[in-house]
């Protein structure tokens, strides 16, 4: 709600800002997350190509705010299959680990720790996880910031650390991703 | 500028900076006593990141892939086997644009990268640009300096290259 009132304050602006997203379109797959520029691309795609991109995601968000890396996520996600990529070639893996897993926590656990916020993450991180984008998060970070597993939204996944989980990702083939 | 700057550097006595030999007015190297052997045959792919923009003088993060040219190709390696990417989002598109599109983003400025990247393009160097963050900008296709190429977006290139085999430069 918030969002859309943004997006349509930008819209109205007008352009010449650095940051102009307003020409973004809504992508495919998750149509309110993640908007898309369509791009005249010259990097092409070899057909059959099977994307396993791995994010590294570990800097404290604004409590409230959408998480920019879980956007981009999508972002990805969008852009690829609106590129022609069929959805089944693109696999992304999210792995949090520091501050960052706040936003990745459930209502109560979320507002618990943010002075009664809401996570405004959530609903893009559910999205996505019925995607089937997984999102992992470090186990020592978790017990260092004191959040237990009953903490995460449902189907966040627990790993030893991030440090396995991305050696692991990597040794399935995934890219890793470098910002 | 530049020259006093090496000169002073030969005064103090530090390691000499090598100029060359694919890139003579750039990317300069220091000569290594190196332990760690390319073995022979060896095929170098290697994918920068770059996001900083660096205006009114080279950027550093162009520069390092010529670096990364010139010190392999002196030591031995054969040019035709050393492969670099850089991947470009962030400010550090402007600075693979046109002189005019450039100028018009920096109040008539001239971009100071600009003869080191053309001269990087003509040695098979690839730069791929992010096409979320290109239009975010409102930097076109006609924009770009002839042979750097539009991707997608900045993960695409890097997944694309990491899975033709480049690694992917760390810092």
């Amino acid at each position: 709600m918030l969002r859309a009132a943004f997006l349509a304050t930008l819209l109205i602006a007008a352009p010449a800002s650095a940051q102009d997203r307003s020409s973004f379109v809504p992508g495919p797959v998750l149509p309110d997350v993640g908007p898309i520029a369509m791009v005249d691309s010259d990097v092409p795609i070899p057909k059959g190509t099977k994307f396993k991109i791995a994010f590294d995601v570990s800097a404290k968000n604004t409590p409230g705010q959408l998480s920019r890396q879980i956007e981009t996520a999508a972002r990805t996600l969008n852009m690829h299959v609106a590129g022609g990529v069929p959805q089944k070639d693109v696999a992304i893996v999210l792995i949090f680990h520091g501050p960052s897993l706040f936003d990745l926590l459930n209502a109560p656990a979320y507002a618990a720790r943010t002075e009664g916020k809401t996570n405004a993450s959530a609903d893009a991180v559910t999205k996505l996880i019925g995607q089937g984008v997984e999102f992992i998060v470090c186990g020592q970070s978790a017990a260092s910031l004191g959040v237990k597993k009953s903490d995460l939204l449902p189907g966040v996944k627990l790993a030893l650390s991030a440090i396995t989980a991305h050696a692991l990702y990597q040794q399935r083939g995934y890219t890793l991703n470098p910002f | 500028m530049r020259a006093l700057l090496l000169a002073a550097a030969l005064i103090a006595m530090p390691a000499a900076a090598t100029d060359g030999p694919v890139f003579k007015s750039f990317g300069s190297h220091t000569p290594v006593e190196f332990d760690v052997i390319i073995p022979k045959g060896m095929v170098l792919r290697h994918v920068y990141d770059v996001t900083a923009a660096t205006p009114g003088k080279r950027n550093p993060g162009f520069e390092t892939a010529a670096r990364f040219i010139n010190s392999h190709v002196a030591n031995g390696v054969p040019e035709r086997d050393v492969a670099v990417a850089v991947v470009v989002h962030g400010p550090a598109i402007a600075e693979l644009t046109k002189p005019e599109a450039y100028a018009a983003r920096n109040n008539g400025a001239a971009n100071a990268s600009e003869a080191m990247v053309k001269e990087m393009l003509a040695k098979g160097v690839r730069f791929l640009v992010c096409g979320q963050a290109a239009n975010a900008m409102g930097v076109k296709k006609a924009d770009l300096l002839p042979g750097v190429e539009l991707a997608i977006s900045a993960s695409s290139a890097h997944a694309i290259l990491q899975a033709q085999g480049y690694s992917l430069n760390p810092f």
